[in-house]
Parts: C-alpha cells; sequence; structure tokens
C-alpha cells in the first residue's frame, strides 16, 4: 500500500512541483552561492555576486542559523505543504469503488490504513531529507563543513509531519473529505503550537473554566512547536539532551499512535 | 460480524490509552519549552536608554566657557579629555561590582588571598583612609595623562593616604597632592577634586591641567563622547594598544595592527554575559579589511586548535568571537555566557586559597 | 459440497448517523445458498439491495444479523478472500498507472506474485494487450471495465462475484467477456453476478434470483423459473386459417408460431381438436418459456 502511494504521488502534480522546487533551490544555491572558507573562517559570502556583509567566523558557525533557518522552513514549511497536497489520499483511499475493490482483497482493514500513513510518512521524510541533505551537501563541498545533524531535523520534520497527517487520516474516516482532512491537519497544527507554549500560555490566562480546557486540550495535543525548536537545535548541533528529545518525540508518537488507533477504530465498524 | 465490533472496540480502548499515556508523559517530565535555551549573549552596540539616563545624570558641571561644549559635562569625561589625548578607558567600577561576573571576580579575588599573615586585606587598609572601594568608588577611567577616578571622597583623609603631605590648593577645588618616593623622590601628583574627583597624574603640570580643564579654564579635547559612554567598561585606545592582544607586537599580526589600526573604540557589557566589541578603525579600507580577515581568521585558528587539542572550555569561549567588516571600518565581536565563565571560575579559590595543593 | 457461498437470515438497515433510529433497511432476512462449480445471477430493481447483499458477502459492509459463509469460511478471513475475485460496479483506477502496474499492484495484495508472462496473457484474454503500454487514464469505460475484469481473473480464484460485468462493454465484448466467464466455469469457479443486462444474465447464469425490497422473491435454476407450465408454444403447416386458430384460442406469436394457454391436457386437447376442425395441421408443440424479463416482472407483480 505505501509504495502504490509513493507510485501515486509521483505521478502528482504537486509532488513534481515540490521536488523540482527545492531542485531548483538547491541548483540556484550551488551555482549563485561563493563561499569564500579561509583557514575554517569564512571570510566572505556571495550571493549572485553580490557581496552579503556577514561576520567573519568560524564556518560551523557560521552555517549554524543557516542550518536552523532550513530546520524551520522544512518543519513548518513543509507541513503546511503536506497538509494541502496529501489532504485527499485517504479521501481517495476510500472512494467508492476502491475502497469496495480493496477491502475485498485479502488485506485487514488497518493495514490498509497503516499503509497509506506509512506511504505519507516516507513521503515527508524522502522530502525532507532531499531538502537537508541537499542543502548539507552543498554547503559541505563550499565550506569544507560536513555534518550530518541537518539529516536528523529533517526525520525530526517527519515526526511531526507524521504526527498531523495521523489526525487527517482519522478524520477522513470519519469525514470522507480532503477539505476537512486539511481543516483538521491546520486545527493540529495550531493546537500542536499552542501545546509547545502550554506553560507560558497558562500563566497569563484567568483561572476558570477556559482554562481547565485549554490546559487539558493542550496536554493531549502534541507538542510540535517544541519539536520544531529542538530540530533547530540538532540541525545547528547545539548541544540537546537526549531526555528531552526523548520525551517530544515520544509525546508526539504517542499523539500519532492513539490518533490512528482512533482511524482503525472507525474504519473497522465503517460500512462502504 | 461480533468478532469484529469486539476488535474494533479494543482499538478505541487502545487510543484512550494512548492518548492518556500522552498526557501523562506532558505532564510528568519538566518540559521541554522550559528546558534553558540560551539566547546568545547581548553585545553593547550603542547607547541603551538606562546608559543614557544614566550619562545625564553624570553632567553635573555647567558648560565650558569654551565654545566647543555648549551642554552640561561630566566630570570624569571632562578630565580625560586633553586636546591631544588618544586614549580613554573607562571602567563603571560600580556596575561591574555589582554584576554578577563582578561578584565571581570579587569572590574569586577574596579566596586567593594569602591569609598566612592573618593581617588585614588591601581593602580594610583602604577603608581605613576614609574610602570604601567597594562603596564610594564609581568609576575608574585611564587617559593619555594618568588616572582619574570618580565617586564619593568626602570622607576620605589623603594626607594620610599620602604621606602625610599637606595639600596645594589649585583652582576652586582642587587639592594637589605629591606623594613621595620610597627614596624620597617625587613621584605621582594626586589631585582630588571637589570631594568626588580624584586625579593620578605623572606630574604636577599634567594634573593642573586636567583641574583646569574640569574647571572649564582649558580647552577640551574629543576623545570620548558623551554618546560612546555604554557598557560597563568602555572608552578609546589607539591601534598599537591593540597589537599586544594578538601576540607580540612586534610579530606579524600585531605589526599589522600597529600599523594599519588607527583607533579601537571599545565596549564591554558584563551585565550578565560578558560581551565585547571592538570597533576598529583606519585611513586605508584596504588593509583594514585585510586585517580584519586576518584577525577573523587567527580567531578561528584558536578556536580550531583549542577544540583540536581537547580544551573545550577555551573553544567555548571562542564560541561567539567574530569579525564583522565594515567599509571604512571593522568589528572585533567575542562574547562569553555567564554559565560558562561561572564554571571557568568555580576552581578559583580551591586552587590558589588556603587549601590549595592538598 | 459445501456451498459457495451461504447467507442466512441476513438483515441490513442503514442508519442515519446523526439522526439515531430512522434509517433504510436493505436487507430484509435473506436466505441463499449458491453451489460450488454453477453461475448464479441476481436480478431485481435499482434499490433492491443486490450490491448491499454482495458488500455483505464481502466483508465490505457488516450485516447487523444473519450469517454469511464464503467458501465455507467467513469473509473476515483475508485467506479466504484471496480465493474471491470481484469486480464492483464502480471500479475506481489508477489513471497515471499502466494496466501491467495496476494488476502487479492488486497481485501484490493478494500475495501473488505475478509474471510478465502471465500478465500478457490475462491482458490478451480480456482484449487490452495492445493497450498495455498507454495510462488507464485514456481507458474508455468498456476498457475499464475489462481491466477490472482482468483483476478479478487474477489468480484464478474459485468464487468470481462480478458487480455489472458488462456494463460499458460494446456488444461484441460482452460476447468475449461471456466467453470468458464461461471458460471460468468450466474451470470449476463458481459465477455470482448482478447485471441489468437481463438477455447477458439468461446466458450466462443456470440459476437465478430475483431481490426486491431486501427480500429474495425468487430463486432457483433458470428454465424452471422461465417455464411456463399453462403455456403452449403449437406450430401448424402452411395454409392453416389463422382467424379460425384464433378464434379456437391461439395466439399468433410471430413466425408461424402460436401461443396457447391451457392449464391442463383436456384444455390441450380441446383446443387442438378445434384447430384440426379448422383444417389446421400440427407439426410442432412444446411448452411455451418466458424471458427473464417476464419472470421478473411477474415476481415483482406478486411481490406488490
Amino acid at each position: 500500500m505505501a509504495a502504490d502511494l509513493l507510485r501515486e504521488a509521483g505521478a502528482r502534480k504537486w509532488f513534481l512541483g515540490l521536488a523540482v522546487a527545492i531542485t531548483l533551490l538547491l541548483l540556484a544555491l550551488l551555482g549563485g552561492l561563493r563561499l569564500e572558507v579561509v583557514d575554517g573562517a569564512l571570510a566572505a559570502t556571495r550571493l549572485f555576486g553580490k557581496a552579503l556583509f556577514t561576520p567573519i567566523r568560524a564556518a560551523d558557525i557560521a552555517l549554524r542559523p543557516v542550518f536552523i533557518a532550513a530546520s524551520y522552513l522544512i518543519f513548518y514549511g513543509g507541513m503546511a505543504f503536506g497538509l494541502i497536497a496529501c489532504s485527499d489520499f485517504a479521501p481517495a483511499l476510500l472512494s467508492p469503488g476502491r475502497i469496495e475493490h480493496l477491502l475485498a482483497l485479502p488485506v485487514r482493514r488497518w493495514e490498509l490504513l497503516a499503509g497509506t500513513f506509512l506511504g505519507v510518512l516516507l513521503l515527508g521524510l524522502l522530502g525532507a531529507t532531499y531538502g537537508a541533505g541537499g542543502l548539507l551537501v552543498i554547503l559541505g563541498f563550499k565550506t569544507g563543513v560536513w555534518t550530518w545533524h541537518p539529516l536528523l531535523a529533517a526525520a525530526l520534520a517527519a515526526v511531526g509531519f507524521a504526527t498531523v497527517y495521523a489526525g487527517m487520516l482519522a478524520a477522513a474516516v470519519f469525514v470522507r473529505s480532503a477539505a476537512v482532512s486539511a481543516a483538521v491537519g491546520a486545527l493540529l497544527l495550531v493546537s500542536g503550537i499552542l501545546a509547545g507554549n502550554r506553560r507560558a500560555l497558562l500563566t497569563t490566562m484567568s483561572e476558570g473554566p477556559g482554562q481547565l480546557v485549554f490546559a487539558a486540550w493542550t496536554r493531549v495535543m502534541p507538542p510540535l512547536s517544541t519539536l520544531a525548536e529542538t530540530a533547530a537545535d540538532v540541525a545547528a548541533g547545539s548541544p540537546v539532551a537526549v531526555g528531552q528529545v526523548g520525551t517530544v518525540v515520544g509525546e508526539c508518537a504517542l499523539f500519532t499512535a492513539g490518533a490512528l488507533a482512533v482511524a482503525v477504530w472507525r474504519f473497522e465498524q465503517r460500512d462502504f | 460480524m461480533e468478532r469484529s465490533r469486539r476488535r474494533s472496540l479494543l482499538w478505541l480502548l487502545a487510543a484512550l490509552v494512548l492518548f492518556g499515556l500522552g498526557a501523562l508523559l506532558a505532564r510528568g517530565c519538566t518540559g521541554p519549552e522550559e528546558a534553558a535555551r540560551r539566547p546568545p549573549p547581548p553585545l553593547p552596540r550603542h547607547l541603551r536608554p538606562a546608559e543614557a539616563r544614566r550619562m545625564e545624570q553624570r553632567q553635573t558641571l555647567p558648560p565650558s566657557a569654551f565654545p566647543d561644549r555648549s551642554r552640561p559635562r561630566d566630570p570624569l569625561l571632562t578630565a580625560l579629555s586633553a586636546p591631544d589625548a588618544g586614549t580613554a578607558l573607562v571602567f563603571e567600577a560600580n556596575a561591574l561590582r555589582n554584576s554578577p561576573v563582578g561578584q565571581l571576580l570579587l569572590d574569586c579575588l577574596e579566596a586567593s588571598r594569602p591569609r598566612a599573615d592573618g593581617g588585614a586585606s588591601p581593602l580594610e587598609s583602604i577603608r581605613e583612609l576614609g574610602v570604601d572601594p567597594l562603596q564610594d568608588v564609581d568609576r575608574v577611567a585611564v587617559g593619555d595623562e594618568g588616572m582619574v577616578i570618580s565617586g564619593d571622597f568626602s570622607r576620605a583623609r589623603w594626607e594620610a593616604a599620602f604621606g602625610g603631605s599637606a595639600p596645594t590648593p589649585y583652582g576652586a577645588q582642587g587639592q594637589l597632592y605629591r606623594v613621595p618616593t620610597a627614596d624620597g623622590g617625587s613621584g605621582p601628583v594626586v589631585a582630588a577634586w571637589g570631594g568626588q574627583l580624584l586625579v593620578v597624574a605623572d606630574d604636577e603640570a599634567s594634573a593642573q591641567a586636567t583641574v583646569d580643564r574640569v574647571e572649564g579654564r582649558r580647552p577640551l579635547g574629543q576623545v570620548l563622547r558623551d554618546d560612546q559612554a555604554y557598557g560597563d567598561v568602555y572608552g578609546v585606545l589607539q591601534g598599537d594598544r591593540l597589537a599586544g592582544l594578538f601576540g607580540p607586537a612586534d610579530g606579524p599580526l600585531g605589526g599589522e595592527v600597529r600599523d594599519v589600526a588607527k583607533s579601537v573604540e571599545l565596549h564591554l557589557d558584563a551585565t550578565r554575559d560578558v560581551g565585547l566589541v571592538a570597533n576598529v578603525r583606519g585611513d586605508d579600507p584596504a588593509r583594514l579589511t585585510d586585517l580584519g580577515k586576518a584577525l577573523g581568521g587567527a580567531l578561528v585558528a584558536a578556536r580550531a586548535r583549542a577544540v583540536a587539542s581537547g580544551h573545550a572550555d577555551d573553544a567555548e569561549l571562542l564560541e561567539y568571537a567574530r569579525v564583522v567588516p565594515g567599509h571604512d571600518s571593522f568589528s572585533l565581536e567575542m562574547a562569553v555566557p555567564y554559565e560558562v565563565l561561572r564554571a571557568r571560575l568555580a576552581h578559583c579559590g580551591r586552587e590558589s586559597g588556603p587549601d590549595a595543593g592538598r | 459440497m459445501t456451498p459457495a457461498l451461504e447467507a442466512t437470515d441476513l438483515h441490513k438497515r442503514y442508519r442515519r448517523w446523526m439522526f439515531g433510529r430512522a434509517g433504510q433497511d436493505a436487507l430484509r432476512g435473506l436466505d441463499l445458498r449458491v453451489p460450488r462449480g454453477t453461475a448464479f445471477g441476481l436480478i431485481g430493481p435499482n434499490g433492491a439491495g443486490k450490491t448491499t447483499f454482495i458488500k455483505c458477502l464481502l466483508g465490505i459492509a457488516w450485516p447487523d444479523r444473519g450469517t454469511v459463509r464464503l467458501l465455507d469460511s467467513s469473509p473476515e478471513d483475508p485467506a479466504v478472500r484471496a480465493r474471491v475475485g470481484y469486480l464492483p460496479e464502480r471500479l475506481h483506477l489508477p489513471g497515471a498507472w499502466r494496466p501491467p502496474a495496476f494488476l502487479r499492484a492488486v497481485g501484490r495484495l493478494k500475495g501473488l506474485r505475478v509474471t510478465a508472462d502471465e500478465l500478457r496473457t490475462l491482458l490478451a484474454r480480456v482484449g487490452l494487450l495492445e493497450s498495455a503500454e498507454r495510462r488507464i487514464g485514456g481507458f474508455s469505460k468498456g476498457m475499464r471495465q475489462r481491466l477490472g475484469l482482468a483483476a478479478a481473473l487474477l489468480g484464478s480464484p474459485e468464487l468470481l462475484v462480478l458487480d455489472e460485468p458488462t456494463d460499458g462493454v460494446d456488444p461484441l465484448g460482452r460476447v468475449e467477456v461471456r466467453r470468458i466467464l464461461e471458460s471460468e466455469l468450466a474451470r470449476g469457479a463458481t459465477l455470482f453476478v448482478n447485471s441489468h443486462l437481463l438477455s447477458e444474465t439468461e446466458r450466462l447464469c443456470g440459476r437465478i434470483g430475483i431481490l426486491s425490497g431486501g427480500r429474495l422473491l425468487r430463486e432457483g435454476p433458470l428454465d424452471a423459473l422461465c417455464r411456463a407450465e399453462a403455456s403452449w408454444a403449437v406450430r401448424f403447416a402452411p395454409g392453416a386459417d389463422g382467424a379460425a386458430l384464433v378464434a379456437a384460442g391461439f395466439r399468433p406469436a410471430g413466425d408461424g408460431t402460436f401461443h396457447l394457454d391451457a392449464p391442463d391436457a383436456a384444455a390441450l386437447n380441446a383446443a387442438l381438436d378445434r384447430a384440426r376442425v379448422a383444417g389446421a395441421l400440427l407439426v410442432e408443440l412444446t411448452r411455451a418459456s418466458r424471458d427473464l424479463e417476464d419472470v421478473l416482472a411477474e415476481a415483482l407483480r406478486a411481490a406488490a
């Protein structure tokens, strides 16, 4: 199922467009970015011939903001793109004529959902890895600074998107609509950002039912903004406590599994 | 069909359990969002509002009779502003003393003082003269003509401090003291002015010139403007003063600094982290650019050597060091987070104190 | 031998999800057994519950009450669904794929390893070999239907469940499809066909079930259902007086054939005697059979 989804995605203009856009951006950096590295120090930067007044500092330190920015772009930009581009995979799976054919095959119901989810997860991972990997290869050749941290950050971005997509998948099982699926994804993204900042936000709220509801809601929601910050720290090579990474990934993973379980519960008992 | 319904209920149960576990995990840990994400240390790049207010409060002298100043004047900056002065460096002693870094240094100093003789500490000795260095001193400045200290010296017993010699009145509020040397010769001349300034000059002429400037009888130079008075240490140095920081003054880098850098405007902030900005100016933009690159490379090389030799602490000190090129100048920026300094100074006192070597 | 499929007291109501009890009964106590190796045709008006029944057979929909057995196993068992080939009424095909890729994907989900030669043979069998390199998005309705049939035939299933298998297929194509299905029948497979084309159903299926309002009105061998007990087809030698024959109770049925309704042997012989008196010479006498359309209409009238 996952492989079939990847094949189908490859035929869709959205993903072809994304691949082309990432490739063009990387090619632009490859051709247009000139970095003068002297004895490990980034001495000068030129973008399409125009000199950029950048500080002279160690190349690995100078690249940190670049990797951080790229990490945030991949995380949030990738998630926004995925919300729209992947919103109709599940509704298409459940479309009349297709779901009946699939359910008549010797495939368990939950396997259909799992395959769709895995396919989208792989898609997200491929996209994030391509972008991050391309960037670190280009910058590695230009500066001599080689690091695999951006790839780790890309993996965390994929975890974040998987969390949101699990909710989208569950929504699609209840209401077969790409628009509803995308809307639920957007709601999860916003809730995830709020969840990552829940303690700070709770202190600004006065006690009452509103605060209780907010506290309960954000406790269940995955802390996506925290995951994004962690990914950025990882991309920059900043020291990050393994426990911190494990906790935030664990929260996201538990939410993902819970959302998928809800999707399977509904899918198992639904008539088509 | 019933079996499938029962199975589907298990999925719902699993979902509830998973969401519950997620909620527990969110509650049980301290939360990644609370982990200290250290922001980059702030760097003193311009006059901040608090420093502007501080500057205005210090402008207690009336405008000079000379036409080059039209506003009230800061006594200490006026004392430093000799017409040909090229160097003026001010230490905000009060601010430094009360900063976290200052406390660290003071603690380190106190811990490392040998107590073997059981006698009085230098601070106690000075306090007996009517001046508490930790309470009464506001600023300490170094200029071309000597040192200037500002503060509250109304209870100072200068005569006892300077060998018992009687002062010579000079100007409206000046008192000159000649400090004898050990061999009985004449040493520096100290001018106490208005119970708020203490000038230590090489000779009497310099001391008198300083008092004249403060009292508005002599023209002023422009070595340090009021709007440059930001940070906890600030000032202007001549380029050759910077040369020695990069190895031997006659070495390749030091020599280039001496030749190319005309002046260096220095600012250091120690509010919590320590941040240093040195704006280097010169007459040759091209050589200045090359010098900036060379300095940047030297910093990077030092960090790389530290990393390679396993001195992670030293490398951490150079983490925020960088050179920012400009059109006819460049800025050398360095910063050290407070936590790093605290860790570095944690051994202080244990190594050099009474228990050292055990 | 156990039947290929068996439904007992099958009930299915489609409830309105948000508004509780109000709903529609699609199946109301359906009992049906289809022996192995037969071709069974399920016919009925729109909304009779035919597609719902097929979905309950295959585990696509869950019945509220009753049991379903498929090849002596529950349709929830994936292993039994591997032995079933299904062609849905509206098969969705991925437009960007080519037929071999689609069939390989179906084969993978069925747990089959389909070789390139097997794919070519199958595509040739359904008449799509020449279009094998075209994208499915450019196929006509008939071509898509043929591809769906090819997917159902993958793995030589024991039971073929076909919902409108010739929908959109041209007349010659229908002949080809019928031949394919007949060959499957000859192989020993069981066919379960739901089709609005009664003539096709008549040609292919040996057993028929008539479904209406969620109930099975009639079910049995085709010839038994279509046989009209009290109706006879008679042919006379040329030159018979048509008007006299009509007066004797014979109805012209075209092509020199007359129909006679006679409830018993005495009435039949009495009518023949009247014909002979009118000078007509009997050359052929057979029981008249109705077509499926008549059977269906009669069953629906009786049910109403």
